[in-house]
């Protein structure tokens, strides 16, 4: 009897201690609230969608759709790239007999680059709303296709844009440069471009 | 004697008093204002002043920037500046600032002496950072396309903004339209080098930069290319 009490009684002290050294080892999780705070809206940067319009040397001025996202880098410095769309020629070059351009050539350009905020400061019309502007110096280099050849293309240029609440807006101009061969034999290898975009945050 | 005796004390206490009125300033209560901007950066003007114990939400982030507002108004403020908000709650203030820090994560892009541009991923890796890049010359009949992997490692930091590395890297490069960059044979072949690059963070997130960089192809031909590349990295 003694020794069954004495096994009894060892075997509740194993299981009692058990469940003490569950009670230690289990803490419950510690929590500092911070997942409960709401994340906060982040504005990563820009895509826009606008009209372009291309004027390359010895070409006719060509329309064009421009897709561009802007990734913001810090206070002054974005990030871009860019898509555009359109129509490279609408006119033929016959040179020696032979089609050097066709009638109905079309443009693919993807570039990308960056920019830089040289002046910023606030526009208003009324004095009760301002919407912030920037102007900023843009450097893009990439790809340009045209009809069957392509080159490299890199530009320099201008953008003024206004920064609203949730509507962005930009104007640009820019000089551009192609190395394409074909281009440079018909003095057709750089040329003006000016676009106006609209674009949303995201 | 007995004058000056008499006098001395009176003569110190009028001193005193002459000096005491002629340091002591009148007590002001300085109220202290925290400017808030039209836009994310110090170079828009102050639209909007709050004095610390007004609360205002943050409704929006762009980099280290916060859109801030109390309802009526608003105006953008640095998250170092958050602080100086009494009301703003710690826990919130903690999470901005902790989410504006930029990640260890770098987008790269480059365009080289050897007429490419190429793309890369920078991440870290135990301790230093690894890289996968895409290059490629995309002119006409030379054209030429390079896949590789690589490590990056510090080895000088004179400045906060000015960092000294040096690189190594190997890959696949694909020769297109038959061109003899990498190989005499126009075939695609297995490429790798060395570098060294100066980086200066001229942004919270950005970063501009040079790389000199030696690729010679890992076969008997051995053939070597030498490229300088102006380099653009993004913190993300």
């Amino acid at each position: 009897m003694n020794s069954f009490t004495r096994v009894v009684g060892l075997a509740g002290m194993t299981l009692w201690s058990f469940t003490a050294a569950a009670e230690v080892f289990s803490p419950g999780n510690q929590r500092n609230g911070l997942d409960d705070l709401g994340d906060t809206e982040v504005e990563h940067g820009i895509f826009s969608v606008g009209y372009a319009n291309t004027l390359a040397y010895n070409n006719d001025s060509q329309p064009g759709i421009l897709f561009t996202a802007r990734y913001f880098a810090g206070e002054k410095w974005y990030l871009l790239g860019e898509a555009q769309l359109g129509q490279f020629s609408t006119r033929a070059v016959i040179n020696d007999g032979q089609e050097v351009r066709s009638d109905d050539e079309e443009l693919l350009r993807y570039s990308a680059g960056a920019g830089y905020a040289l002046l910023q400061g606030t526009a208003s019309t009324s004095g009760v709303r301002a919407v912030p502007w920037v102007l900023a110096a843009e450097l893009n280099a990439g790809e340009q296709h045209s009809g069957d050849t392509s080159g490299r293309y890199a530009s320099l240029g201008m953008n003024v844009q206004f920064h609203g609440e949730r509507i962005w807006t930009g104007i640009g101009v820019r000089e551009f440069l192609v190395d394409d061969e074909r281009l440079q034999s018909l003095e057709s290898d750089g040329g003006t471009q000016w676009d106006i975009s609209l674009g949303l945050y995201y | 004697m007995q004058a000056m005796r008499l006098f001395s004390p009176l003569l110190i206490l009028l001193i005193t008093t002459v000096i005491t009125l002629g340091i002591a300033q009148p007590a002001t209560a300085e109220q202290v204002y925290i400017g808030l901007r039209n836009g994310p950066s110090e170079a828009f003007p102050v639209i909007y002043e709050v004095t610390p114990y007004r609360r205002l939400d943050v409704v929006a982030r762009r980099g280290s920037w916060v859109k801030a507002t109390d309802g009526r108004n608003s105006g953008w403020l640095h998250v170092d500046d958050l602080h100086l908000l009494e009301t703003f709650p710690r826990d919130e203030l903690w999470k901005l600032v902790n989410d504006a820090r930029p990640g260890k994560h770098r987008l790269e892009l480059t365009l080289s002496t050897a007429s490419a541009y190429s793309v890369g991923w920078l991440f870290p890796v135990l301790g230093e950072y690894g890289s996968v890049r895409y290059t490629r010359a995309p002119e006409g009949d030379s054209a030429w396309s390079l896949l590789d992997a690589g490590v990056i490692t510090q080895f000088a930091q004179p400045a906060d903004y000015l960092t000294f590395s040096w690189n190594a890297f190997a890959g696949y490069a694909q020769s297109e339209r038959g061109n003899t960059h990498w190989s005499d044979t126009a075939e695609s072949t297995w490429v790798g080098g060395v570098g060294v690059e100066a980086m200066w963070r001229v942004a919270r997130y950005f970063e501009v930069g040079a790389r000199g960089e030696v690729g010679t192809t890992l076969d008997s031909d051995m053939t070597t290319h030498r490229s300088a590349s102006l380099v653009w990295r993004l913190r993300l």
